[in-house]
């Protein structure tokens, strides 16, 4: 038997891919009823946005999750999946359909490059130099006013029509909801495909311990912008889909708070787990929106929320109650 | 030609100076024990190999070539899988996993997961366990199993009776005379004199970073070799 045979993935992980695809696809049937039963466009348009933002929450997740690396950049590859689509839409003649595809790979191809130095240190380091790259984008889209807009922003035209589509699909807030929730969907399914492949195994043994992956055999770098370059691929589909939706886009959506937001998302929910960043988005939002109605000073609560969640339970909202049913069941069986 | 050379290889971590002056050779299919108290540099020699501890005088060959700074995955990739101390088990991967990640060089060859679970068939019991929710004893098959998946010419193992029972390392004891058989080259840095006598045919003793002793084992007593180790 060849080393390839025996290092191709073993039949027993074909039942939990099976299960994870039915559940994958009763969650998109769930959200593409959700929007009947939801009179509130008003609702819809909010929980559309909380989508979008838990594309991006989810892609900061899965860095944190297969490579430990905390981004306090990930905006740029949010804005940049906008930028790319609202400038390429503006200032040349291509199609919407070459346009999406390239606004999701040339956010992934620019993180690879800039992966293959930031990956190279952790910690603190590699989290201030994601800042740091993105408040250079930030600055270059501010301070270009004819190109993009600068502070005012960029207003988007959509073409007619899209794939044989209505692009008016995208502006109504019940489709565009089924939209952006199958599209969560697929992602998270993908992520959990890819963390149980050969290339997703590795990076979890680079993650607890690159010395001992290097030492097996394994050149570790280019896991690990591979795993910075999807990770930005994934928050550039958010973008893309932020501004389908808006038909703007402003510097707001490449700003170090909305990086940071999609952070507090991702560790209030639970990093650690795929669902939790998704989840966390969900609670962040709705916090935002109940507690801006009660004060104004909403963000303390949810800074103190942040303390709360990363002092009593590191593992968030998701991994607490994870680990709570799993005692639950040792107990039970106790 | 030898699978490992060392010839007067100084290496340091820092500005310490661990190994001073070292020679060694191991050649296809020979089984040699590297001996020694504690902090003599045993461990050393290994990460001299694996780059971790700095060449910074003589001449080291690893497969054949001479490396002036081995990069960590420059052995694997000649041939030589090294089983380190602690074993360094993944945790967040299965055995099987932990067995599949070993296939790094794709070097052609024997070992595939299903030759280490005849092997080892405790591992296909455990197959789908964390690899941390073994036994030492268990682990150190994981860790010598998955360093075979890689098909080396030369194992490099660091202390691996340490913390084993003696029944266990008994075990070690036949796995590696049968690997030794099959015609893998096996280095043993250890300080259990028993259970290097029952592997090994050649051995080097190293103190305070040189090697003090060397030869074949035939002839030599268990007490001669006792007091290279004994404090």
């Amino acid at each position: 038997m060849s080393v390839q045979a025996a290092t191709s993935l073993p039949a027993p992980a074909a039942r939990p891919a099976a299960i994870a695809f039915g559940i994958a696809l009763a969650a998109a049937v769930v959200g593409i009823v959700l929007p009947l039963l939801v009179a509130s466009p008003v609702t819809l348009s909010l929980a559309t946005q909380g989508l979008t933002n838990a594309i991006l929450a989810t892609s900061v997740g899965f860095l944190i999750r297969q490579s430990g690396f905390v981004s306090f950049g990930h905006a740029t590859f949010f804005g940049m999946g906008a930028y790319v689509t609202g400038l390429l839409l503006k200032h040349t003649g291509l199609a919407l359909e070459a346009i999406l595809p390239l606004a999701i790979a040339l956010p992934a191809a620019l993180a690879f490059v800039v992966g293959l130095v930031v990956v190279r240190v952790s910690g603190v380091a590699f989290s201030m130099l994601t800042l740091a790259v993105a408040q250079v984008f930030y600055e270059i889209v501010v301070k270009w006013r004819d190109f993009a807009g600068g502070d005012d922003g960029l207003s988007v035209t959509l073409p007619p029509r899209v794939f044989g589509l209505p692009t008016t699909l995208f502006q109504e807030p019940g489709d565009m909801f089924r939209i952006v929730w199958v599209t969560l969907v697929v992602i998270l399914f993908l992520l959990f495909l890819l963390a149980r492949s050969r290339f997703g195994r590795l990076c979890f043994a680079i993650k607890d311990n690159e010395e001992r992956a290097r030492f097996i055999g394994y050149r570790t770098l280019m896991p690990r912008a591979l795993v910075f370059a999807i990770s930005a691929a994934i928050g550039s589909i958010g973008g893309v889909l932020f501004v389908l939706y808006n038909g703007f886009v402003s510097p707001d959506v490449l700003h170090w708070t909305m990086s940071g937001s999609a952070l507090v998302m991702a560790i209030i929910g639970g990093a650690e787990f795929l669902i939790g960043p998704a989840i966390g988005a969900v609670v962040f939002l709705a916090a935002k929106d109940k507690l801006g109605d009660i004060t104004e000073h909403w963000q303390a609560i949810i800074g103190f929320t942040l303390i709360l969640v990363t002092v009593r339970w590191p593992h968030g909202l998701v991994g607490t109650i994870w680990h709570w049913i799993r005692r639950r069941g040792r107990g039970g069986r106790a | 030609m030898t699978l490992l050379s060392f010839r007067d290889v100084a290496s340091y971590y820092g500005s310490a100076r661990i190994l001073d002056g070292v020679s060694l050779e191991v050649g296809p299919g020979e089984r040699i024990g590297v001996l020694g108290r504690n902090g003599v540099g045993k461990t050393t020699v290994a990460n001299t190999i694996l780059g971790i501890a700095t060449m910074k005088a003589g001449r080291l060959e690893i497969g054949g070539r001479e490396m002036k700074a081995p990069r960590h995955f420059d052995a694997a990739h000649a041939g030589i899988s090294i089983v380190p101390q602690g074993r360094r088990i993944i945790p967040v991967l299965t055995v099987r996993e932990n067995l599949q990640l070993g296939a790094a060089t794709r070097r052609p060859g024997p070992w595939t997961v299903e030759a280490i679970y005849d092997l080892f068939p405790i591992l296909r019991e455990r197959a789908d366990r964390p690899g941390t929710a073994l036994s030492g004893g268990q682990q150190q098959m994981l860790a010598i199993g998955r360093a075979l998946m890689a098909n080396p010419d030369l194992l490099v193992l660091d202390e691996p009776s340490e913390g084993l029972a003696p029944v266990i390392v008994d075990q070690l004891v036949d796995v590696l005379n049968r690997l030794g058989r099959a015609g893998t080259a096996i280095m043993l840095i250890e300080q259990n004199i028993g259970f290097v006598r029952d592997v090994v045919e050649r051995y080097y003793v190293l103190s305070k970073g040189r090697v003090v002793d060397q030869g074949r084992l035939d002839g030599v007593s268990l007490e001669a070799l006792k007091a290279h180790v004994s404090v």
